[in-house]
């Protein structure tokens, strides 16, 4: 398959779905393993958490322990099913309304340990349902432009927001980063802070590479997929340093709504 | 008119978005967005560069008030993290939970000027009464074993943890947070 494959909706939503469902399937069997986790010795409990908010109280079935195993049990095969054979329509309209389903019952359960990573992949999943259970190629085409102006803001929302924080600037929120043992690495905060002008150049070329990727909508076709690759690469390194896994797949299963974006305006024979 | 429609919803989703990065709003939201439905994307902007670390100490059966003690919420980083991170949940959790009760203890330090800890007065009221105190107190809870009668729970802010190690009593690190002492659960439900 041809990157001008992606021009169409059907099989830009397709990769879309795929690729996100290898990380959800990930996300899944990782709480699984450790559905110790969902129960009243665990901090993603959700008796206490579903009483935060008065509308969230009809969902109270969902604090059981055994619920939520069963709700990400559904969701993990709803997945591999995606996965595996996504090509195949039905089996991804129906994959995806249940992993959309599944993962917006376990956010209304807890929102403890979700990260922009769960968020991207609500957002995906939400919007391929959606444009997979109306069925049509325009709900297909918003689905695909919802997700990929959805990424390119987080992009820059996350680039733009480190450029208003004092320690982005001054090169130093890096070295911090990697300093804690929640995110970092000892070895590589010392490393940085005996290399300061290395941390100040990986500060800025955050800050400046996340705030470029929306560019890859208006550049020529090489440069954009150049620029997707140097994302998808930042999304590689934050995992391997950060431990930062589940956003590997979810920010890469974004790319083809971009690719698919860029066709749209740029036309399919560009 | 189904598409339309799905278009309508989507682009008002997108709209809220764009509206949530308005730092001024941030704070609107949250409070509004229990499910946290309409994404945050100012990913690491104001990263938290200290480690928080969980105390506990126990009041047993027999009288004893043991030490101050590290809560350990998941092992270790591992090599393969980069692919396969199971305690990043449990530890995301935590760091979630000791943010929002510490951001609280503070706010309302601020607000009856009075110093850090403030166990037992009005200051600790509203953090008390929150769902993160709780849902920490109910975690330690559900782990005391058999010979813990009451159990108090501390938070501490340390720098530098990827360089000096995990907690030591002898580097108590900076106090966010204690609680007040409570009765925790029996084994079988009995107090």
């Amino acid at each position: 398959m041809g990157i001008a494959a992606l021009a169409s909706p059907v099989t830009a939503l397709t990769l879309v779905v795929r690729i996100g469902s290898v990380g959800v399937a990930i996300s899944s069997l990782e709480s699984l393993v450790r559905r110790a986790d969902l129960g009243p010795g665990g901090l993603l409990d959700g008796t206490a958490q579903l009483t935060r908010a008065r509308w969230l109280l009809p969902f109270a079935f969902l604090a059981p322990p055994a619920t939520a195993v069963a709700v990400t049990g559904a969701r993990l095969v709803a997945a591999l099913a995606v996965v595996a054979d996504g090509g195949n329509l039905a089996v991804a309209r129906a994959g995806v309304i249940v992993i959309a389903v599944t993962t917006l019952l376990l956010r209304f359960r807890t929102v403890l340990g979700i990260h922009a990573s769960g968020t991207m992949v609500m957002v995906t999943f939400t919007a391929a349902a959606l444009g997979e259970g109306a069925g049509t190629r325009r709900a297909l085409e918003y689905a695909l432009v919802f997700i990929a102006a959805q990424a390119c803001l987080s992009y820059v929302v996350a680039g733009a927001s480190k450029l208003g924080t004092r320690s982005w600037r001054a090169g130093q929120a890096v070295t911090l980063i990697s300093s804690t043992l929640m995110w970092g690495n000892g070895n590589r905060a010392l490393m940085l802070r005996a290399h300061p002008r290395l941390a100040f150049a990986l500060c800025w070329a955050t800050m400046l590479g996340e705030c470029a990727v929306p560019l890859a909508l208006v550049t020529p076709l090489p440069v954009a997929v150049a620029l997707l690759a140097c994302a998808g690469v930042f999304h590689v390194v934050t995992a391997m340093e950060m431990g930062l896994n589940s956003f590997v797949w979810a920010f890469w299963s974004t790319y083809p709504a971009i690719i698919f974006c860029w066709y749209a305006l740029h036309g399919a024979a560009a | 008119m189904l598409s339309w429609l799905v278009g309508a919803l989507l682009a008002a989703w997108f709209l809220l978005t764009v509206l949530r990065s308005v730092p001024r709003w941030r704070l609107a939201f949250l409070r509004r967005d229990a499910a946290r439905l309409i994404p945050d994307w100012a990913l690491f902007a104001r990263p938290r560069t200290e480690d928080m670390v969980l105390l506990r100490r126990d009041l047993l059966r027999d009288g004893t008030l043991t030490r101050w003690q590290e809560v350990t919420v998941a092992g270790p980083r591992r090599w393969y993290n980069f692919a396969w991170n199971p305690e990043l949940g449990p530890r995301r959790a935590f760091l979630s939970l000791a943010s929002v009760i510490s951001a609280t203890a503070k706010r309302d330090r601020r607000a009856h000027r009075q110093p850090a800890g403030g166990q037992g007065t009005a200051t600790a009221l509203a953090a008390m009464t929150s769902v993160p105190y709780l849902t920490v107190l109910r975690y330690l809870s559900e782990q005391s074993h058999a010979a813990v009668v009451a159990t108090q729970f501390m938070i501490v802010a340390i720098g530098d943890q990827a360089i000096t190690g995990r907690y030591a009593p002898a580097e108590p690190g900076a106090i966010e947070f204690v609680s007040e002492m409570h009765n925790v659960r029996a084994p079988g439900g009995r107090r």
